[in-house]
């Protein structure tokens, strides 16, 4: 079975493991995280949108501390597009057909 | 003014509220639906389409039983048949499966070899006696004995 989207990663020698169930997306909305906003005003809607990633799993991290590993992150575009990508995905499986037959099944064979 | 009023689209998080309970219907529970893998809802989706159509075959099934079961005494509620004698009920359950159809199909075939062998026997039983007894009359008939060849 395929798991759930996310993102890890170890800085200052502490795992962090980003994701967004359909409860911290909810936590967002209700903080005022609008996801259309993003193409008017990213500078706001990014911040929020990887703060968030945090609730699921690492609450506790401070803002602060969440700012200054994004300071540090390596590829943020990439990184923008997989939260997008993950923040999408609680809804988008709500809406999503299950798998049907033997596509993707390991194939075995004995040999006597 | 010609203006129109168009509703913002619902907040993801109204849409998780709004099909909650029916996921919560289908056996998840609000743990799983909130915190669980995101993965979860197409499996309880396709689990529950499973088991709808187990029950739709079940109530198929019993719909069938049910109609032979009037077959069956169809001939009893025959208001002018004279000596209504109603029909056997099925003899056993419906195969559901491959397996058991099969299974089903070599056992019926079985039986009526069986009854076609013991027919041919009874058969063969019934002229064995039909030659004795004609051998038995020709030997007590002095008229077409050997004897009177000669």
């Amino acid at each position: 079975m395929e798991m759930a989207k996310t993102i890890k990663f170890t800085y200052n020698g502490r795992d962090y493991c980003l994701e967004f169930t359909k409860r911290t997306v909810q936590e967002m909305d209700r903080m005022g995280f609008v996801a259309k906003d993003w193409e008017s005003h990213p500078g706001t809607v990014l911040p929020q949108l990887w703060s968030g990633a945090f609730l699921a799993n690492n609450r506790k991290t401070t803002e602060a501390t969440k700012e200054e590993i994004y300071n540090n992150i390596v590829d943020k575009e990439g990184l923008i597009e997989k939260l997008i990508e993950m923040y999408n995905e609680p809804l988008d499986k709500l809406l999503e057909e299950p798998p049907e037959g033997a596509e993707g099944n390991v194939k075995w064979e004995a040999n006597w | 003014m010609g203006g129109q009023l168009v509703d913002d689209p619902p907040k993801p998080g109204e849409i998780f509220e709004s099909v909650c309970p029916y996921y919560m219907s289908i056996g998840m529970t609000y743990e799983q639906f909130w915190d669980g893998d995101n993965d979860l809802p197409v499996y309880f989706r396709k689990a529950d389409k499973m088991r709808t159509d187990k029950e739709n075959l079940l109530m198929w099934i019993q719909g069938k039983y049910f109609y032979d079961a009037l077959l069956a005494v169809a001939p009893v509620l025959h208001a002018f048949n004279k000596r209504p004698k109603p029909g056997d009920y099925v003899e056993r359950p419906y195969p559901l499966t491959k397996a058991e159809a099969e299974a089903l199909e070599e056992e019926k075939a079985k039986a009526k070899q069986e009854q076609m062998l013991a027919m041919m026997e009874a058969r063969m039983v019934a002229i064995n006696k039909k030659r004795k007894e004609a051998r038995e009359n020709v030997n007590n008939d002095p008229g077409t004995g050997t004897e009177s060849r000669e």
